[in-house]
């Protein structure tokens, strides 16, 4: 493994493996991922309701094959790469979620500005759950909204920016989880380095010039 | 190096801002620790101080010498410190996750929601109400906070790592200025 330990980005190939969610119709493998006493020291791996357990294990064999820890250090930075990845995942998938939420209060406020009579609240609402509910309905507000000039594109950038905050929050949270991801797998590489240049007979190496040399001798 | 005159300005500017200043905003600082804990030591926790110790061990291998035994239990400390941060941004997470509606694949959007068959959602979307908003608004708030002790926790875990692999390969550590790439 060739990484750049002073690279703020790591190498495409392991970003590959990181950024796709693994295939969940693999069988669990009968070889065990982490050693017994690797196992004892992590837990049950930190998931959320949905989430399945056996796209977590596939990631972290997939971390575990292109890293190969040794030690018990490195598993710790393994252990952290697989959980990052999983939360920068998760962010992503908050985002949309997010934008959705946003949607409802969209579609209100356009089919507010639609319909010229009765805006009592109770009739709007009536309306909004009817757009997402009812294709006649549906139809009936493209239509109002084609008449304004306006299309159901609308809605999804009004949603935009309603979620523009919590869009914005997010994505500061998905940074952080990016760059400290990124720091474990240079501290894994930082410290391989460490020990190659310990296991030298003479760690520190001092350059000397020919006149000096002779200058000594 | 940072020069001396930059070392006492910083001493000034931090007492000049540290803390609450109103009886308010000492009460509402008094309670922090007790609304998610993590302005308390680990070290004060029974069960993770066994933690640490089966961490500490594991980390020193067989028949570690005292510096090397101390190394490793600062840095068992700070790793158990940073799963405890982590533990209560899941709790977060779980409670996001469950006004965002269950998820299918971590990377799946809301419209591939899996049903109770594994199968895609393509019903309709159901209209949300605007206290969800709210509170998923209150929660994503929370979580931006708890980043704080997050950047802590890595930080100092990780200082802890390099000092005991250090410790373990016979060379000295450095400290070397904050690069930009660093978390």
């Amino acid at each position: 493994m060739n990484l750049n330990p002073h690279s703020a980005a790591i190498p495409s190939t392991l970003a590959t493996r990181l950024n796709s969610p693994p295939p969940s119709d693999k069988a669990p493998s009968a070889e065990p991922i982490i050693p017994d006493n690797v196992q004892a020291l992590f837990g049950k791996p930190a998931l959320l309701p949905g989430e399945d357990l056996r796209n977590y294990e596939e990631l972290l064999k997939q971390v575990v094959l292109y890293i190969n820890p040794k030690t018990i250090l490195e598993w710790l930075w393994v252990k952290d790469i697989v959980e990052y990845s999983y939360d920068i995942l998760r962010h992503q998938r908050f985002k949309t979620a997010v934008v959705g939420l946003g949607r409802r209060r969209a579609v209100r406020a356009v089919v507010a500005k639609c319909i010229h009579e009765d805006k009592h609240a109770q009739h709007l609402n009536r309306l909004t759950d009817g757009f997402f509910q009812n294709q006649e309905v549906r139809k009936e507000l493209q239509k109002n909204l084609s008449a304004l000039g306006l299309t159901e594109d609308c809605i999804e950038a009004q949603a935009m920016v309603d979620a523009s905050p919590d869009i914005a929050k997010i994505d500061a949270l998905q940074g952080s989880a990016t760059s400290r991801r990124n720091t474990a797998v240079r501290e894994i590489e930082r410290g391989r380095q460490q020990l190659l240049v310990a296991g030298t007979d003479h760690p520190e190496v001092i350059e000397v010039e020919p006149h000096d040399e002779e200058k000594k001798s | 190096m940072t020069s001396q005159r930059r070392v006492l300005a910083n001493r000034r500017n931090a007492a000049r801002s540290t803390g609450p200043r109103s009886a308010k905003g000492k009460l509402s600082a008094s309670r922090n620790a007790f609304r998610h804990g993590l302005a308390i030591s680990v070290l004060e926790d029974p069960a993770a101080c066994r933690e640490i110790k089966d961490l500490a061990l594991a980390l020193a291998g067989d028949h570690p010498d005292a510096t090397q035994l101390a190394l490793a239990r600062d840095a068992a400390t700070a790793s158990i410190e940073l799963r405890r941060v982590r533990e209560a941004r899941l709790t977060l997470m779980r409670s996001i996750n469950g006004q965002l509606g269950p998820p299918g694949a971590p990377g799946t959007g809301p419209n591939e929601r899996s049903t109770a068959q594994g199968g895609p959602d393509t019903t309709s979307e159901k209209p949300v109400a605007a206290s969800s908003s709210r509170n998923l608004r209150k929660s994503l708030c929370d979580l931006s906070r708890l980043e704080r002790y997050e950047r802590r926790a890595f930080s100092r875990r990780k200082a802890a790592l390099r000092s005991f692999l250090c410790a373990g390969s016979g060379l000295t550590v450095r400290t070397s200025r904050k690069s930009p790439t660093s978390a």
